[in-house]
């Protein structure tokens, strides 16, 4: 039976330049709703369920946000996705846009 | 407008005559107004920023082009008929949605046409028959958001 010898050198593991993946440095951005007076506050949080699958609560929340504070920031996410989440609210007439996060 | 029947399926409600006859007014009235450019960040500018908000503007205007050819189809398709006692609205999942976005589009629409006016309570008279027929389609358009989307709750209509 052939025997297995320990290596004489063991690597190191690395704890402080890790290499990122490409995912991780693409620049991300949130998806933001803004507030307008013609969008019913039922119909906004109707949209949020679906879009985001959120439950009601987590969507009057946001939704709330955007009538108190005039915008709520929906999620963060990669330029792909952001996109596509603005085109699915903008679909409704919501008055969404995204920013770069940093 | 009542509900009647909520199920997995769908939604069955009872409308009065005025109803119905304000709904499929509604619905052949779409596109009310045409598309307005939008944008897709308010803090990005440059050639990455203006392309996809070229595609956004893009896609909206091709979502419009197929919500115009279902508001055609939901006119003849049956889903909205007269029965014994008033009207029957019957809609699955897909047929709400699609009905919930064609009626913001109009209250929107409508709201823009108005020069976006941030108080939607104002009692002072329209300008001209113009205005009013935008405000009363914009109200109308809310009424039967409303009603589709909380019936079941006692929550008063509000706009964001």
């Amino acid at each position: 039976m052939p025997q297995v010898l320990e290596p004489v050198t063991t690597p190191t593991p690395t704890t402080g330049n890790e290499t990122r993946s490409d995912d991780e440095l693409a620049p991300t951005y949130y998806v933001v709703c803004w507030n307008d007076p013609v969008n019913l506050m039922v119909y906004v949080t109707h949209v949020f369920m679906k879009i985001f699958g959120w439950n009601r609560q987590k969507a009057q929340k946001h939704m709330r946000e955007v009538h108190e504070k005039g915008r709520s920031v929906l999620i963060r996410e990669s330029a792909e996705k952001a996109e596509f989440y603005v085109h699915q609210l903008q679909g409704y007439k919501l008055q969404a846009t995204m920013e770069p996060a940093e | 407008m009542k509900l009647l029947k909520q199920s997995r399926d769908g939604w069955a409600y009872e409308l009065n005559q005025q109803e119905a006859m304000c709904l499929r007014t509604l619905l052949k009235e779409f596109p009310l107004t045409s598309a307005t450019a939008v944008k897709i960040t308010r803090t990005e500018s440059g050639r990455r920023a203006a392309e996809r908000e070229r595609l956004l503007n893009e896609s909206l205007a091709e979502h419009r082009e197929e919500l115009k050819g279902k508001a055609a189809r939901f006119l003849t398709s049956g889903r909205l008929k007269a029965g014994q006692d008033g009207w029957r609205l019957r809609l699955n999942p897909e047929e709400r949605e699609i009905l919930l976005q064609l009626l913001n589009d109009i209250r929107v629409g409508s709201w823009r046409a108005l020069g976006e006016p941030e108080d939607l309570e104002s009692k002072s008279s329209p300008a001209s028959e113009k205005e009013m027929s935008f405000q009363t389609l914009m109200q109308l358009a809310g009424y039967f958001e409303f009603k589709l989307l909380n019936l079941e709750s006692s929550d008063e209509p509000a706009a964001i």
